[in-house]
């Protein structure tokens, strides 16, 4: 048999109907022998005790009668021996006899016959009496008398042993009719268990059928319910395949197949949605719209991808190029996505080491305080953040400029929450353009020097010729001699003042006419002490001491004469410019460059204790042409002029640390 | 009695002009300084001495120690209201137009005078000073 749902029921309805037939049959019968042995009751049984009843008083009236009516016959018990003997006791006799053919018990028929017996006996010895008393004179007969005596001794044995007979068959007939009654109510009980226990097996086949019903049939069906409206509210979860065969595990199966299709298009879709677009998916059927559809959308997306990525790739390829990469900065997580060619510049690829921190520690030193004020100005003011500044790639340590540019991304409160942007390594165009700036600012310089060269010989020159014009003047105008002496001294002064001023000029167009000075490298001692010859005077002069701490090694690449120049002028100054009173003391050092300017490989440093500078009033103009500070009737004002120019020209710089009073520090940085 | 200020560190201009004012007029009291330092000390010794301060200053540019364009910072500085009370008159043989426009730039510069002063000029200043047509 099939083991579905409809089979199952249909078997626990069969047997409840079944329970219900048995019983009923039973019922029936209970009541068919109770209604059969009432019958036997009424119409056998009880008749047959009251004949026998009947039959017994009778009998006893009989041995009465015929005993009274021997010793004193009267007419009137004649009659009533007459009634007895041919009515009533035949009448019994064959109702009896009538009665008895139903019964079943062979005791009782056998004692019905002794009764019989006893009874035939009896009416023939009470016929006998009465035959022989009839005659008129038998009353005188003795022997008569005896034999009529001697038949009534034998009716009346013979009548209590029939009543003793009939009373046991009675006994007897009310004890089997007892039994029939203990049957019955036996069947009657048994009815009463039969339809109790029929009822219990009806209410526990329903309780069963109904606990069956509900864990087999309704709380499977209420779970299925329940993934179907989940489905419906579009959450998915799958269905576990049933192992039952019946319509609720071919209906559950069907929706596991069913979720499981839906799941595996959802996971087709989520890894379209991640982009992978080479992922095998096998169509349920061929009428699977919705597996076609998302084909048809995989193969779509596919195609556009591929154009993007072509695009990207082209983008990429165009940033590598021109050595621009992008970033994307979050602000709260301090740490920055980028395209490779950002991570190719910075040199930074590990994904975990993308920090700002990191990027802002390749920053230069000497740029750092630039980006971070442009960084925190930026995101402060929501402005664009545009800096060129310079770093030490990460790995390699190389020098590169960067160009970085940087567009805020704002929240709803107007925070900046993230910075896109770009950064071009711009090293070669900016060499370039610093070329550039080198070239413009050495033009520059050059045409500043023209234009004061200019000056200087429109002042100068003129300052002379007026002067002398003046004086000139003057002498014509004078009348006095002691006068006319005065100005021709003046003229003379003013004449030798003209000639210097030439010279001078001389020597700066000289100088300024090379382009290319001769560059060897030099024992510095030995320089120094040529010079300190030269201002042996000077020296002696003043009584200065002179302390050089320049070593027999040491060696510069430098022009002979303009070192030369440069030792004279500064420690000449230093001599010149004593502070009164105060024994000169001129220091001379010579270092290595350190720190981070790598453009200078050492310094030159002449340090004096003299009358020092006032840097506030004259720092800008103190290697200007012509320029004096102290009034001191050597001062030209051309010695510093010369020695910047000179030191400007072998690539170094000067650098100047002074305080009115308590000396001035020359430090000459050389190439 | 009338009194001028020249501040020049060319001792054979400082003669010259010296001549030429008292070629036009010999009352007039001539004072010298060599330098902006040496004239601020002057200054500065005649308002303690509350002497009269002179009405018209002559003054180069290009000095030693404080030159023209310091001095002119500081007797701003000292005198507030100078250019009620001195004329100041800056000399120079400078022909650079640059020099002219920052003196003239100057409240208390009265005018730029290029070296040798023009004889017109010095007459006119003079005369101004003396009240002399």
């Amino acid at each position: 048999m099939n083991k579905s749902i409809a089979g199952k029921l249909l078997r626990t309805y069969l047997t409840i109907i079944l329970s219900m037939i048995v019983a009923g049959i039973f019922c029936l019968y209970v009541l068919h022998m109770s209604r059969a042995g009432n019958e036997e009751m009424v119409k056998n049984n009880l008749p047959s005790i009251d004949e026998l009843k009947l039959m017994k008083g009778d009998m006893l009236e009989l041995k009465k009668l015929s005993n009274s009516w021997a010793f004193a016959p009267n007419k009137r018990d004649k009659e009533r021996l007459d009634v007895l003997l041919q009515n009533e006791l035949p009448g019994i006799k064959i109702r009896l006899q009538l009665l008895s053919t139903q019964w079943k018990n062979n005791s009782e028929i056998v004692a019905l016959d002794k009764i019989y017996a006893q009874y035939d006996s009896t009416i023939a010895a009470v016929n006998n009496i009465i035959s022989i008393l009839t005659n008129d004179y038998a009353v005188a007969n003795e022997q008569a008398m005896e034999k009529v005596d001697v038949l009534n001794r034998t009716i009346a044995k013979t009548i209590s042993a029939n009543d003793k007979q009939i009373g046991s068959l009675i006994t007897i007939k009310q004890e089997s009719l007892i039994q029939q009654q203990e049957h019955i109510a036996y069947l009657m009980r048994m009815l009463y268990i039969m339809l109790s226990c029929t009822m219990v097996l009806i209410i526990t086949v329903s309780i069963f059928s109904l606990r069956y019903s509900e864990n087999k049939i309704a709380k499977p069906l209420l779970e299925l319910q329940k993934s179907i409206l989940m489905m419906a509210q579009g959450q998915v979860l799958p269905v576990t395949v049933s192992k039952r065969n019946d319509e609720i595990g071919q209906i559950q199966n069907a929706i596991s197949i069913m979720i499981e299709g839906v799941l595996e298009k959802i996971h087709f879709a989520e890894n379209i949605g991640k982009g992978h677009y080479d992922q095998e998916f096998a169509l349920l059927s061929e009428q699977d719209k919705l597996g076609t559809s998302l084909v048809s959308m995989r193969n779509n997306l596919a195609k556009a991808n591929h154009a993007l990525l072509e695009q990207e790739h082209r983008l990429i390829e165009a940033q590598r190029i021109a050595r621009i990469g992008n970033f994307y900065y979050q602000v709260a997580e301090e740490s920055y996505q980028s395209s490779e060619t950002l991570d190719e510049i910075l040199g930074i690829r590990e994904e975990g080491d993308k920090t700002m921190q990191n990027w802002m520690s390749l920053v230069l030193p000497e740029f750092k305080e630039q980006v971070f004020t442009a960084a925190k100005h930026a995101i402060k003011e929501n402005k664009l953040f545009s800096e060129q500044y310079k770093i030490h790639q990460y790995g390699t340590g190389k020098e590169i400029w960067v160009a970085v540019k940087g567009e805020n991304n704002v929240d709803e409160h107007g925070r900046v929450v993230s910075v896109f942007g770009t950064m071009q390594d711009i090293s070669e165009t900016k060499t370039l353009e610093l070329e550039l700036n080198n070239s413009y600012h050495i033009a520059t310089e050059q045409n500043k020097r023209l234009s004061n060269f200019s000056y200087i010989v429109s002042h100068n020159l003129r300052m002379h010729a007026v002067n002398i014009q003046g004086l000139l003047k003057l002498y014509q105008q004078s009348t006095k001699e002691k006068d006319k002496a005065e100005i021709f001294d003046l003229l003379l002064t003013a004449g030798g003042r003209l000639d210097e001023t030439m010279h001078h000029l001389n020597e700066i167009i000289a100088m300024q006419g090379t382009l290319k000075v001769e560059v060897v490298a030099l024992n510095l001692e030995k320089h120094i002490a040529h010079t300190l010859n030269a201002l042996n005077v000077q020296i002696s002069g003043k009584d200065a001491k002179i302390i050089s701490h320049v070593g027999p090694t040491a060696t510069v690449n430098y022009n002979p004469a303009y070192l030369d120049s440069v030792l004279l002028n500064l420690i000449s100054n230093a001599i010149k410019y004593s502070y009164p009173g105060r024994r000169p003391e001129v220091v001379i050092d010579f270092y290595a460059a350190g720190g981070s300017d790598t453009n200078y490989s050492s310094i030159l440093q002449v340090r004096d204790n003299g009358l020092g500078i006032d840097m506030k009033l004259h720092g800008h103009k103190l290697f200007g042409m012509y320029k004096t500070f102290h009034k001191n009737p050597d001062a030209k004002g051309l010695g510093l002029f010369l020695v910047k120019y000179q030191i400007d020209a072998m690539g170094g710089k000067i650098e100047v640390e002074s305080e009115p009073n308590n000396g001035t520090t020359f430090k000459v940085y050389i190439k | 009695m009338s009194k001028v200020l020249i501040i020049d560190d060319d001792k054979i201009f400082q003669f010259i002009l010296k001549k030429r004012i008292e070629n036009i007029n010999d009352s007039i009291e001539i004072l010298t300084a060599e330098n902006g330092h040496e004239a601020i000390a002057l200054f500065e010794s005649m308002l303690a001495e509350q002497q009269p301060l002179p009405q018209d200053v002559f003054i180069d540019l290009n000095m030693p120690v404080i030159d023209g364009w310091q001095f002119l910072d500081e007797i701003e500085k000292l005198i507030p209201d100078i250019a009620n009370k001195v004329n100041i008159y800056v000399c120079s043989t400078s022909i650079a137009p640059d020099d002219k426009v920052r003196a003239l730039g100057y409240n208390i510069v009265k005018d730029f005078l290029i070296k040798d002063i023009a004889d017109e000029d010095l007459v006119r200043i003079i005369y101004e000073l003396t009240g002399k047509a």
